[in-house]
C-alpha cells in the first residue's frame, strides 16, 4: 500500500469518527458544508485542473442538479435516490450540449461559452418564474430519505445521516480523481494541458478526453447540488451566481490544480478563511478575486506545489545535487 | 519495396503566399527519405499537412494506401504515423518516463470505465525501458523532462514519437540545437529505427547527417520540389548547388 493510499484511508476514517464525538449540529453542519465545496472543487479539478479548460460557469451545472432535484421532488415526489441521479444526469447532459460545440475549438471559445451558459442558465432561474418561481427561489425541497420496501422509509431528519452521504460522494469523488489520474485516461488529460499537438500527433483524441473530462465535473457538480437543494430544504437562483463558480476556481487553483489534495486544501481554505479573517459577506468576491490573483502570480501551482517544491529541494539537497 | 507515403500536388496557401507549391513525394517502405531546403521552402508546412496539423489548400495524401488528406493528427497516429517538431516539444512538468507512457497511449489498454470499476493492465514496462535505452535516456527516467538538457530533450522527443508505435515516423529538424557529437549520433539513431523495419522522413539542414543517413532526398525551393536523388545525386544536382551556395559558385 502506498502512502497516499494510506493517508486516504486514514482522514477518511478520522472523518467518518467526528459524528461520533461531535455532537453540536453546527459543527456538522460546517462539515456538510466543507464537503460539498470538496466535491464542487475536485469536479471542477477536472477540466480546469488536469486538462486545462478554462471552465466558468461550473455554478451553473451544481444549481442545475439542485433544480432538477427541487422541481423533481416537489412537483413530482420523486424518491430522493432518483432526483440525485437526475440532477447528476441532466446536469452531464447540459454538459454535453455546452462542451460538444465548444471543446473542439482552439482558444477561448470554451471559456466563453461556459461563461455565457451560467449568466443565461441565472437569467432564466431567476425570471421563469413558473417552474423556478423566480428570484425568491424554491423552499420546501423534502429531505433525503431512503426507502424500505418493508416499512416506512429512514427519512434524514438530522445532519447525522447527511454528514455520511456527503462523506460518501467525496469518498467517490476522490477515487474517481485516484484511478484517473494513475491510468491512461489521467495522463491523456494532463498532456492536453501539457502540450495539446504533441498529445494528438500520439494518438489522443484531445476532443474526445476534454468532454470525458468535462462530463465527469458537471456530472459530479450536478450530484452534489441535488444533494446541497435536500439538505438545506432550500434552492434559489444564489446557487448559480458566478460568486460560486469564482469560490471553485479559488479552490483549485490555490490549492493546486490537477491534483487530488490541491483542490481539498483549497476547499478547506475557502471554507474556512472568510471565517476566520470575519471577511464580511459582501466583500467576499473582492477576497477571493484577491487571493486567487495572489495565487496565479506567486504560487501557480497552488499550496501542494508549493509544499512539492520545498520536499523536492529538500530531497535534491539530501542527495547532494541539485537536479 | 513499396510506397508508404505519398503526397500529389500538396499545396499550401497562406494568404498571397504559396508555401508549398504543388508538391508530389514519395516515401517508400522501410527507406530514410530526406527532406531538404533553405529556410522558409516548406519543409516544415509540408510535414504539417502530410501529418494532420495543415488542411492542404489543395492535393491529397496517401499514406498506407489510403488517402489521409485532411484526418485529424490522432487518427493518423492510429494508421501508424507519428512526428517530431521543429520547435521542442515535450511534455515538460512530465517525467522523461511519463513522457514514454504518453507517448504509448494508444498501446497502453486502459479503458476510461474499467479504469474506475475495476483492475486495469498495468503498462509495459519493459516497452519503456526499450525506448529509453534506444534513445540512451535510461538514466534519467524520473527527471522532470523541462530540467534536461537541450540535446537530451531532443532526443526525448524522438523518443515519445516511437513510443507511438509508427511505420512511418517524421523528424523536423532532429539535430537543431544539438552539438556536432550529438548529432553524429543520431546517424546511429536513426539507423536502428531504419532496423526496426520503421520509415523516416527526415527535414534536416545538417548535411553530415543527411547525406550519412538518407537512401533519397527530396529538395524544396520556395515551395517547389527542385530535385530527388540518392545523397550523391544530389550532391551534384548544380541547381541544388546553385539554391545551397548561391549563384556563380556552382563551379567552386
Ligand atoms: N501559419 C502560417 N501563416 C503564414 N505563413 C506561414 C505559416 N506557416 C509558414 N508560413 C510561411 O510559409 C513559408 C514556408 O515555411 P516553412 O516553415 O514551411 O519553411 P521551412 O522549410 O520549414 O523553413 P525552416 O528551414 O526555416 O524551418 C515561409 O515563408 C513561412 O513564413
Ligand atoms: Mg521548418
Amino acid at each position: 500500500m502506498t502512502r497516499q493510499t494510506l493517508t486516504g484511508i486514514l482522514l477518511f476514517g478520522l472523518a467518518a469518527a467526528v459524528p461520533a464525538f461531535v455532537a453540536n449540529p453546527f459543527y456538522l453542519h460546517t462539515g456538510i458544508a466543507l464537503m460539498v465545496n470538496i466535491v464542487l472543487a475536485l469536479s471542477l479539478n477536472f477540466i480546469l485542473g488536469y486538462v486545462g479548460e478554462k471552465s466558468l460557469g461550473h455554478a451553473a451545472f451544481y444549481g442545475i442538479g439542485g433544480y432538477t432535484a427541487a422541481i423533481l421532488a416537489i412537483n413530482y415526489a420523486l424518491p430522493a435516490w432518483l432526483t440525485l441521479i437526475a440532477g447528476a444526469f441532466v446536469s452531464g447532459l447540459f454538459g454535453l450540449i455546452v462542451g460538444y460545440p465548444s471543446l473542439r475549438l482552439r482558444g477561448p471559445y470554451f471559456a466563453i461559452a461556459t461563461l455565457g451558459f451560467g449568466a443565461i442558465l441565472q437569467l432564466i432561474a431567476t425570471n421563469w418564474v413558473a417552474v423556478t418561481k423566480g428570484p425568491m427561489g424554491m423552499p420546501g425541497v423534502p429531505p433525503i430519505s431512503l426507502p424500505n420496501p418493508f416499512g416506512a422509509g429512514f427519512v434524514f431528519s438530522t445532519e447525522r445521516p447527511y454528514y455520511y452521504l456527503a462523506l460518501i460522494f467525496v469518498a467517490l469523488t476522490c477515487w474517481i480523481t485516484y484511478r484517473l489520474a494513475n491510468s491512461r485516461t489521467g495522463r491523456a488529460f494532463v498532456a492536453i494541458h501539457e502540450n495539446v499537438d504533441l498529445a494528438e500527433s500520439v494518438g489522443i483524441d484531445t476532443f474526445n478526453f476534454k468532454m470525458i473530462a468535462f462530463l465527469l465535473g458537471t456530472v459530479l457538480a450536478g450530484l452534489i447540488g441535488a444533494f446541497n437543494a435536500h439538505y438545506t430544504n432550500f434552492i434559489s437562483p444564489k446557487a448559480l451566481e458566478p460568486y460560486l463558480t469564482l469560490n471553485a476556481v479559488t479552490m483549485v487553483i490555490i490549492g493546486g490544480e490537477g491534483t487530488l489534495a490541491g483542490p481539498i486544501v483549497g476547499a478547506v481554505l475557502v471554507t474556512f478563511l472568510p471565517e476566520v479573517l470575519r471577511v464580511a459577506e459582501q466583500y467576499r468576491m473582492v477576497f477571493f478575486g484577491l487571493i486567487l490573483l495572489i495565487s496565479i502570480i506567486y504560487a501557480p501551482s497552488g499550496i501542494v506545489g508549493l509544499v512539492r517544491n520545498i520536499a523536492g529541494r529538500r530531497e535534491a539537497a539530501r542527495h547532494g545535487n541539485a537536479a | 519495396m513499396a510506397t508508404l507515403l505519398s503526397t500529389t500536388d500538396l499545396t499550401a496557401q497562406f494568404g498571397g503566399l504559396t508555401a508549398v507549391d504543388r508538391v508530389n513525394l514519395t516515401v517508400e517502405e522501410g527507406s530514410v527519405t530526406g527532406l531538404i531546403g533553405p529556410n522558409g521552402a516548406g519543409k516544415t508546412t509540408a510535414f504539417n499537412m502530410i501529418s494532420g496539423f495543415l488542411t492542404p489548400t489543395s492535393g491529397s495524401v496517401n499514406f498506407a494506401g489510403r488517402e489521409i488528406t485532411g484526418h485529424a493528427p490522432h487518427r493518423l497516429a492510429k494508421l501508424g504515423m507519428s512526428r517530431t517538431f521543429q520547435h521542442t516539444s515535450i511534455f515538460a512538468n512530465l517525467t522523461v518516463r511519463e513522457n514514454i507512457l504518453v507517448g504509448m497511449h494508444l498501446k497502453i489498454d486502459q479503458p476510461f470505465f474499467r479504469t474506475l470499476t475495476g483492475r486495469i493492465k498495468p503498462v509495459d514496462e519493459d516497452a519503456v525501458r526499450e525506448i529509453l535505452n534506444l534513445l540512451e535516456l535510461a538514466d534519467r527516467a524520473k527527471i522532470q523532462a523541462g530540467s534536461l538538457p537541450y540535446g537530451d530533450q531532443r532526443k526525448l522527443e524522438i523518443a515519445i514519437a516511437l513510443a507511438v508505435g509508427p511505420r512511418l515516423l517524421l523528424l523536423d529538424e532532429p539535430a537543431a540545437g544539438m552539438n556536432p557529437e550529438e548529432a553524429m549520433r543520431l546517424v546511429g539513431v536513426i539507423r536502428m529505427i531504419q532496423k526496426r523495419d520503421i520509415t523516416v522522413l527526415l527535414v534536416e539542414h545538417n548535411m553530415r547527417l543527411v547525406m550519412g543517413v538518407c537512401d533519397r532526398i527530396h529538395v524544396l525551393e520556395h515551395g517547389r520540389k527542385i530535385a530527388e536523388g540518392t545523397p550523391a545525386e544530389i550532391a551534384a544536382n548544380p541547381r541544388v548547388i546553385e539554391v545551397y551556395l548561391g549563384k556563380g559558385q556552382a563551379n567552386a
